[in-house]
């Protein structure tokens, strides 16, 4: 019975050290996207990464009926620029969501170019490119990528657990292969989540 | 009648809420959580977030993990329910449900405001539901709001995820606190019988101090349960958990916002309306679990006081408590304020 009532006063302690632990997270994802990365080669080396991004059905159905204005389920050339200005160029303060990596060393990506946006059977895709101010020699030098929203709100999928979401342009006479993984020692989310990275490799084509 | 009137303030205060959001998301100034969102920003800057956190160990990730599970499925069971699929509606009620249950589970300051709500008040077991449905109802009425307003106006933007903006944090964290000092200090002016002593296990039948003090109400001496219903009607009690319900429930969440404009902009607003009532509904269950383990917990530690060999322990203890609830809720709403500015 005593230790009932002490039990008790823990756990009223424990609930006052929960609450100033509150975590800031929310209940979040709420935005799934689907990456597809096209890697483009210049002279042997990684020189822009493409990105396609797929966007689930639900949150595509919010920026559709915000940005498509004239209802035909098309997005013309004045609604893409309203929506590059409206949902996707905000993206900069957040890096992209992209993260490259050269030689265990962080590269900003600090700017993109040709974005786009199409839908197709009612999900929103975005297309835009990630260049690389200094291009990566894939034989000499360790390259890594990974594309998560630090704050979790947007799970991206690189595509590498069941289908291979690499895809290469201008890499002749190179063999390159992704590998997706989890890297443990970057997390998010207050250290609940590990997302994923894709590590490239390439060799000499034989 | 004095229901009545609070449900009027309350409905009022939600009004107010809903258009200040409104305001605050349509004008555009404000950082919003949803990163797509003209001027939203990330709350850590990602490298150092990322070195920071390398050590953290995974603890939670199993809740994280269900959670993006449940939220995935809903998504998915959306899009196949606008197929026109009977099995999916049924499951995605259930998942609805599921993430209600899990959203308000998850961090965030409800749980621990009902918790601490509910150690500083004696209270019948009803009334921790009748908090958590009110919650719940402010919710939900508020995601509806935001959603309908996000479908009726071409704001040129993406749609906002009011839980991440930071003003609307802090504005609600300042509103916790406010809420527990205002508490804390009726507490203090009201001498120690601010609320009616409902029932102790030990008793079997309670006091019926009522609110003397307070508000001059007639004493009632019936049983348990008639006169706890009696006093459920109490102003004071009836105020303040209105006053919580408010400030816990008035930033709708993302989720339920999401499914509505999805529902309205595919022509199944019924559904859309159903399925937000099912997370209503979800979150409302652990609520008031969250309320029954607060009462819980002040029932064990008066039994425990009342076995001692002092004889005023028991009001001591209970005078404590009173305020600890309170407290509790200041110190809540003060430790996520600072954290959050």
């Amino acid at each position: 019975m005593r230790r009932s009532g002490l039990a008790a006063i823990a756990a009223l302690a424990g609930l006052g050290l929960a609450g100033g632990l509150a975590a800031p997270a929310q209940a979040h994802p709420h935005v799934w996207i689907d990456n597809t990365a096209t890697f483009v080669f210049a002279q042997g080396k990684i020189a822009t990464i493409r990105l396609r991004w797929e966007f689930d059905e639900i949150f595509s159905a919010s920026l559709i009926s915000q940005f498509d204005k004239n209802k035909d389920k098309k997005l013309d050339a004045a609604e893409i620029k309203e929506l590059e200005k409206g949902a996707f160029s905000n993206l900069a303060n957040y890096g992209y969501f992209t993260y490259v990596t050269v030689d265990d060393k962080p590269v900003p990506t600090v700017r993109v170019t040709g974005f786009t946006a199409r839908i197709e059977k009612d999900k929103l895709v975005y297309e835009f490119a990630v260049p690389l101010d200094q291009p990566v020699d894939p034989l000499a030098q360790a390259f890594s990528f990974a594309v998560y929203d630090l704050e979790y709100f947007v799970e991206l999928d690189m595509g590498g657990r069941e289908r291979d979401g690499a895809r290469y342009e201008g890499n002749a006479g190179l063999a390159c292969k992704a590998t997706v993984g989890e890297n443990p020692s970057k997390r998010i989310y207050s250290g609940q989540v590990a997302p994923p990275e894709m590590r490239l490799r390439c060799a000499k084509a034989p | 009648m004095r229901q009545g009137a609070v449900t009027r303030r309350l409905l009022a205060l939600a009004v107010l809420v809903s258009a200040l959001l409104v305001a605050a998301w349509a004008d555009g100034a404000l950082a919003q959580g949803n990163p797509f969102a003209p001027g939203a920003r990330p709350q850590a800057q990602p490298q150092t977030q990322a070195a920071t956190q390398a050590a953290a160990p995974a603890a939670g990730g199993w809740f994280a993990d269900v959670q993006r599970q449940v939220n995935r499925q809903l998504n998915q069971r959306l899009a196949e329910i606008n197929k026109g699929s009977p099995a999916a509606l049924l499951v995605g009620a259930l998942l609805a449900f599921a993430y209600g249950v899990f959203h308000a589970a998850g961090p965030g300051h409800g749980k621990m405001l009902v918790v601490s709500y509910f150690i500083g008040r004696d209270s019948h077991p009803w009334r921790g539901a009748l908090m958590g449905s009110q919650i719940a109802l402010v919710h939900v009425g508020g995601a509806i709001v935001l959603a309908l307003i996000a479908t009726a106006i071409m704001t040129g933007a993406a749609p906002p995820s009011p839980e991440d903006m930071r003003e609307v944090k802090l504005a609600s964290y300042a509103a916790v606190a406010a809420i527990g000092a205002w508490m804390f200090v009726s507490v203090l002016r009201g001498k120690g019988h601010v609320h009616f002593h409902a029932h102790h296990d030990e008793h079997g039948h309670g006091h019926g101090h009522g609110h003397g003090h307070e508000h001059g109400h007639a004493h009632d001496r019936g049983h348990d349960r008639d006169r706890a219903r009696g006093h459920a009607r109490d102003k004071g009690q009836g105020r303040s958990s209105a006053m919580v319900s408010l400030v816990a429930g008035a930033v709708p969440c993302t989720g339920a916002v999401l499914v509505l404009i999805y529902c309205i902009a595919n022509g199944i607003p019924a559904t859309g309306l159903g399925l937000v009532l099912m997370i209503g509904l979800g979150m409302a269950v652990t609520l008031t679990v969250f309320g029954l383990f607060g009462m819980f917990a002040r029932r064990r530690a008066l039994a425990f006081a009342a076995r001692g060999e002092q004889a005023e322990r028991p009001a001591r203890w209970r005078r404590g408590l009173d305020l600890i609830g309170p407290g509790l809720i200041l110190g809540l709403g003060v430790a996520l304020f600072v954290g959050a500015y």
